[in-house]
């Protein structure tokens, strides 16, 4: 019985060594701009945009199909989006309201 | 307009930018695209909207893009105009209606948008089809890089052109039409404007090198007359106008310069106005240069101080037609050479000054120019200050946008003449009303 709690420790510590913890990066978004053009992540990885602008932003992720694309919103100054990339592959994402603002992501 | 009715205007109207259903569209302030908070000057943002086919949008459904502006004005002239400024008004000190415009400004479709203008101008009184600019713009990659490549519908030349320092939108943005303005101007500047309908492709490539060419076919007379022009009123060919822009730009966003350097021409075979060449043809050859170079204190917020300067030089041959140089006793070639430069600032775009050198001068013929001693030269300069109060993020009315201006404009020469120039001198006072419902 009492070496229930080492043991349970052990396979906890273990299992945090075995798995990755997945990242999260944060990419500015100011002056009209990313500040990142492209990134690679790992499947769960996430983006975190930020605007720090004061104008209205959107944040559209397109991939990695042709036909796959999540549209995140609008984004007020100040307002922080996020998305997690489960599938490996090509993605390119743009602000609908700014053409410029884009980058694009590769997941493997 | 009394303040009452300004106050219900502005309550049942849309977010309003100098076209405000573009402002509508993306939920931006007329700030986000145009220096002064007020058009037609472009941001880079501005002008990345525009070569994007003026498609951006916020994904909201907000109906028809329809705008409405209004120009109402003042002008002096330091010498009264005998007869009358215009039919209908004083010799001086005349407020006018310049014009009444609306527009169907907008995405139309996936990658199609675009901006129509119907004018009722108030001076001439006249309704016309003014500027029209559509386009069908796609994104892909080449060499590597990535390109924009749209194809486009207008009528007038330059009026699709992204910057400020090519005729159709460079400074001055507003004129008084009741003050003499010189005789001689080259083709490509506002010369075809509205006399002509053509189509081009453009392409942007990895945000550096912009190339265009377009092809026009000149509106015959009756089609003129049926869209509001006036045929005798300036140039008119029915032939095709080949047009092409080569511009080198660079945008150095984190330290907010921009800057801009390029070439357009065009070549056409027209019947000059007012009976210059008694009908017949002259073949005039337009090339230019053009620069602009924009530094913007903070590029995150679209209220920061704004900095501006534009330059052209149009440099015009003109041949005229064998057979009219016998009849008119004119020389057989021409040329005419207009040199403009601008700068502006704007602080927190709300008040921009701006100043502007302009120049012209050509062969001297007193039987092909109908100036007192047949020389078309003609500089001076123009001061402006134009005051916004709203179009930024934080306006209290996010409905209607106004721009007050003060624009004084001198004249060194004018027409050939230095010792009678001042008298074109003029004060021109106005206020540009833009409203969306």
């Amino acid at each position: 019985m009492p070496l229930r709690i080492p043991i349970a420790l052990a396979i906890l510590l273990g299992l945090v060594v075995a798995v990755p913890a997945a990242a999260t990066i944060t990419i500015i978004q100011k002056g009209l701009t990313l500040d990142r053009a492209s990134v690679s992540l790992t499947r769960g990885d996430r983006l975190a945009f930020t605007n720090d602008d004061d104008v209205i932003h959107n944040i559209h992720v397109f991939g990695p199909g042709n036909d796959d694309e999540v549209d995140l919103g609008l984004q007020k100054p100040g307002k922080m989006l996020s998305y997690r990339f489960d599938t490996a592959g090509t993605y390119r994402i743009r602000c609908n309201i700014h053409p410029s603002v884009k980058m694009s992501v590769t997941v493997k | 307009m009394p303040p009452l009715a300004l106050l219900v205007l502005a309550a049942i109207a849309g977010p309003a930018s100098a076209l405000p259903s573009f402002a509508v569209q993306t939920g931006q302030p007329c700030a986000a695209c145009h220096i002064g908070a007020f058009g037609p000057q472009l941001t880079p943002y501005g002008r990345d909207f525009k070569l994007h086919g003026y498609t951006a949008n916020d994904g909201k459904d907000h109906g028809l893009p329809i705008a409405f502006t209004v120009q109402s004005s003042f002008t002096h002239t330091q010498q009264p105009q005998t007869g009358g400024a215009a039919p209908g008004f004083k010799p001086n000190d005349n407020f006018a209606i310049d014009q009444l415009s609306i527009y169907y400004a907008g995405k139309i479709a996936p990658n199609l948008g675009g901006f129509v203008e119907l004018n009722y101008d108030g001076v001439a009184q006249q309704a016309a089809l003014n500027n029209v600019d559509v386009r069908y713009v796609r994104e892909g990659e080449l060499l590597g890089q990535s390109v924009l490549w749209g194809i486009a519908l207008n009528n007038n030349p330059t009026v699709q052109d992204p910057w400020n320092s090519t005729p159709a939108w460079g400074f001055p943005y507003n004129q008084s039409p009741l003050a003499p303005t010189p005789m001689a101007s080259t083709l490509v500047d506002g010369g075809l404007g509205q006399r002509v309908v053509g189509v081009g492709v453009y392409s942007l490539w990895n945000d550096l090198l912009y190339l265009e060419s377009d092809v026009y076919k000149g509106l015959n007379a009756p089609a003129l007359t049926a869209l509001g022009q006036v045929p005798d009123d300036g140039s008119q060919t029915t032939d095709f106008v080949p047009y092409a822009r080569v511009a080198l730009m660079k945008d150095w966003n984190n330290s907010g310069h921009h800057l801009e350097v390029g070439a357009y021409g065009l070549s056409a075979n027209v019947i000059p106005g007012g009976n210059q060449t008694l009908g017949f043809n002259v073949r005039k050859t337009d090339v230019a240069l053009d620069a602009t170079y924009q530094f913007i204190t903070d590029p995150a917020k679209v209220t920061s101080d704004r900095l501006s300067a534009h330059a052209t030089y149009i440099h015009e041959t003109a041949r005229t037609a064998d057979d009219a140089l016998a009849l008119t006793g004119a020389l057989p070639d021409h040329r005419l050479d207009t040199l403009r430069a601008d700068l502006s600032y704007s602080f927190a775009a709300t008040v921009t000054p701006s100043v502007q050198y302009f120049r012209t001068t050509g062969t001297a013929d007193a039987n092909y120019w109908s100036t007192l001693n047949g020389s078309p030269n003609s500089d001076g300069m123009i001061l402006e200050v134009a005051y916004v109060p709203w179009g930024k993020p934080d306006s209290p009315f996010p409905n209607i946008n106004v721009r007050l201006a003060a624009q004084y404009v001198s004249y060194f020469s004018f027409d050939g003449s230095y010792a009678d120039a001042g008298r074109n001198n003029h004060f021109y006072f106005s206020l540009w009303t833009a409203v969306k419902f």
